[in-house]
């Protein structure tokens, strides 16, 4: 069943782009199958999947998109852009990246059309944590990069797999552009059917296995740790800033492929945002709690979660962690702050009297952690995309700061580092304009030889620095886990 | 025209959407990209200085703003706005013993101020602060509108002028009154 060439002439008009789509039966593939396949095919791989928490269990969602081999890819470094495409690559100075893809998008709009997935095709990856420079350029922090982190890296897809496990089918998508609809529309079909093929025959095996080959080494000591938490609550008595996330990071030398991490934590506890990212220079697996930007046509949710406690080991010390962490007056006030600082970064981009809060302090869970969480919403400008969007919520409030420019500086001091991929904001906005991006958190990246864990907590005058280092370490060891557990599957797997 | 006064890294947009929920016409104005007679010269009807994360030292143009137009358009500051109003006039500030980040207090209020007009004698208001003016600096001529649970003052009028300030956050999602007060500031004249 594809879209014909007589809908996508009637969808046409006023757009740059319409989508071909053709659903074939999802037989036997599932995520994890079209993901290697993805990987076995290109180091450019993008997955986002997410699961709902019901109350009774923890459920897939309908739609899983996986990306590979992009049209191009857009990164920006340090006031350089980076255009891909195929091997050629060009570079210029660039000091405002939204404006370019805002107009990457711009040119490349497609209607929303009837039962299709959130994201057919448009820009999916990461906004790093320092990407804020290019919105604040007075920002004054360290600007030394020895990981070499880009501020931002970008895939613009205009081919897709979606697998639609509500109707059981994949979803085969390519963008065409309006201008000569007609042959654009036959080639699609052709490119249709390479994919389709591809589901049976392209190869799984070109997977490099995951090791981890050392130990795990923190990033700060507990010494450290206590001296940065002391300064933070220094800064906070001072009436520099009301709240900043510290973090520390455990690092081992590794080689190989994040992809069998990311399959270990989609089956052990799988939670809200359950992605992979893979480019030239960086692998990801992300298991994030935490919406930062969601918008489906036209309306703006943001899901802050600060204020964390440990799960429990039965259903009594859980609900008990739960109601003790609701009655805690600094994750309270270390919550509202971030209530406030979400309607704030609204405040600039919606309508009047379109900014609304729900949910308020609904306890969200993690396979570790547990956090208080507050939905906001708010009806975007017409005038407003989500790049507007992109531009006032990275870095998100939970891994910066209130307030949030001199709370990075402040940070940058302490820290003495670039977060790069931790922190960072990633997803996707869609050819339509919607977009969906969680925050890099929980998740561990794989660049330089080197795998990291990255975990933070909100510092607040009340904080107590060994339970703010032991915090660190409890976000950190769903992934650790992981990791050990992928690393010795792939071994395994190697041995056979 | 609603002169919106950004001193930096304050909650400057939920002022923005507060006030855009009676008047539109509201321009944002960064504490030091204006001169006073910049200001003046755009005829602003009210304004609102927000708050901050700095010193009321570091406010720009804000303290030489609120002495030369105090009597001649109502102001209304908040929270550093508040403490930038009466460092304009002399005050010191000082460390309140619990920083209060994101904690929302009782409030009691002088209702026949005009700020306060048709509000309970009592609501709740947001604080993000760590510094105060303590009752003793307040400046003469000064009258306390408002006072916190916890016996901090928190909100003045210059004398019978319309210029105010308020320590507490209207446009804060736990002061629920907040929108009647912005009402309230926007109907003076």
């Amino acid at each position: 069943m594809t879209t014909s060439l007589e809908e996508c002439r009637k969808m046409a008009s006023g757009y740059g782009m319409v989508p071909v789509v053709k659903r074939v039966p999802a037989g036997g593939h599932t995520v994890e199958d079209l993901a290697e396949m993805a990987r076995s095919l290109s180091k450019q791989v993008y997955v986002m999947d997410h699961t709902v928490d019901t109350g009774k269990e923890i459920r897939w969602e309908r739609y899983a998109v996986i990306g590979f081999a992009p049209a191009l890819e857009f990164s920006c470094t340090d006031g350089v852009m980076t255009v891909a495409q195929g091997g050629t690559r060009i570079s210029y100075p660039c000091k405002d990246p939204s404006r370019v893809l805002a107009g990457v998008l711009a040119a490349h709009k497609a209607p929303y059309a009837a039962g299709m997935p959130p994201f057919t095709g448009g820009l999916a990856g990461y906004f790093a944590y320092e990407y804020i420079k290019y919105a604040e350029p007075e920002i004054q922090w360290e600007e030394a990069n020895p990981e070499q982190f880009k501020d931002m890296d970008l895939f613009f897809f205009d081919r897709l797999f979606v697998l639609d496990r509500q109707q059981q089918e994949i979803l085969l998508i390519v963008n065409i552009a309006t201008d000569h609809l007609e042959e654009n529309y036959r080639k699609a079909l052709f490119t249709l059917g390479e994919m389709e093929n591809m589901l049976e025959e392209a190869p799984r095996d070109g997977v490099p296995p995951f090791a981890i080959t050392g130990s795990f080494q923190p990033m700060f000591q507990l010494q450290d740790y206590i001296r940065m938490v002391e300064q933070a609550r220094k800064d906070i008595r001072k009436g520099e800033t009301c709240q900043i996330v510290l973090s520390n990071a455990v690092t081992a030398p590794a080689q190989g492929s994040l992809l069998s991490a990311y399959r270990v934590l989609r089956k052990k506890d799988p939670t809200r945002y359950m992605c992979y990212f893979s480019s030239d220079d960086a692998e990801c697996a992300i298991a994030s709690p935490e919406a930062t930007i969601t918008l489906q046509q036209g309306q703006l949710y943001m899901n802050p979660l600060a204020g964390t406690a440990a799960r429990g080991k039965t259903k009594e010390e859980d609900l008990k962690n739960e109601r003790e962490l609701l009655a805690d007056q600094k994750s309270l006030d270390e919550h509202n702050m971030l209530v406030d600082d979400a309607r704030n970064e609204f405040g600039a981009v919606c309508d009047f009297d379109s900014i609304g809060i729900r949910d308020y302090l609904k306890v969200v869970r993690c396979a570790r952690v547990m956090h208080i969480g507050t939905t906001v919403t708010g009806r975007l400008r017409s005038d407003k995309t989500a790049l507007d969007v992109i531009d006032m919520t990275v870095p998100a409030g939970v891994v910066s700061g209130s307030p949030k420019i001199h709370g990075c500086e402040l940070i940058n001091a302490i820290e003495k580092n670039r977060r790069g991929i931790y922190g960072s904001t990633l997803g996707q906005i869609s050819l339509t304009g919607d977009a969906d991006f969680c925050v890099f958190i929980h998740s561990a990246f794989l660049k330089n030889g080197k795998v990291t864990v990255r975990s933070g907590g909100g510092i607040v005058i009340d904080s107590v620095p060994e339970e703010e280092h032991q915090e660190c370490l409890n976000k950190a060891m769903a992934m650790e886990g992981a990791l050990y557990e992928a690393s010795a599957l792939d071994k395994g797997g190697a041995e056979k | 025209m609603i002169a919106l006064i950004d001193n930096y890294d304050g909650c400057v947009f939920n002022l923005f959407q507060l006030i855009g929920h009676y008047r539109r016409d509201i321009r944002i104005i960064r504490n030091d990209r204006m001169t006073v007679a910049e200001l003046q010269a755009l005829q602003p009807d009210h304004i609102v200085i927000s708050g901050g994360g700095s010193q009321p030292e570091a406010t720009g143009m804000v303290r030489e703003m609120i002495r030369t137009l105090t009597g001649q358009v109502p102001i209304l500051g908040i929270c550093l706005g508040y403490r930038a109003l009466l460092s304009a006039y002399g005050a010191s500030m000082s460390y309140l013993d619990e920083i209060m980040q994101g904690r929302a207090s009782q409030i009691s209020l002088a209702t026949d101020c005009p700020l306060f007009k048709g509000l309970p004698g009592e609501i709740q208001g947001m604080r993000y602060h760590s510094m105060t003016v303590p009752e003793k600096e307040i400046p003469e001529g000064f009258r306390i509108i408002a006072r916190a649970s916890d016996g901090e003052v928190m909100g003045v009028q210059a004398g019978n002028s319309s210029t105010f300030g308020i320590q507490f956050h209207p446009e804060s999602f736990l002061t629920p009154e907040g929108s009647r007060i912005m009402k309230n500031f926007l109907d003076l004249d």
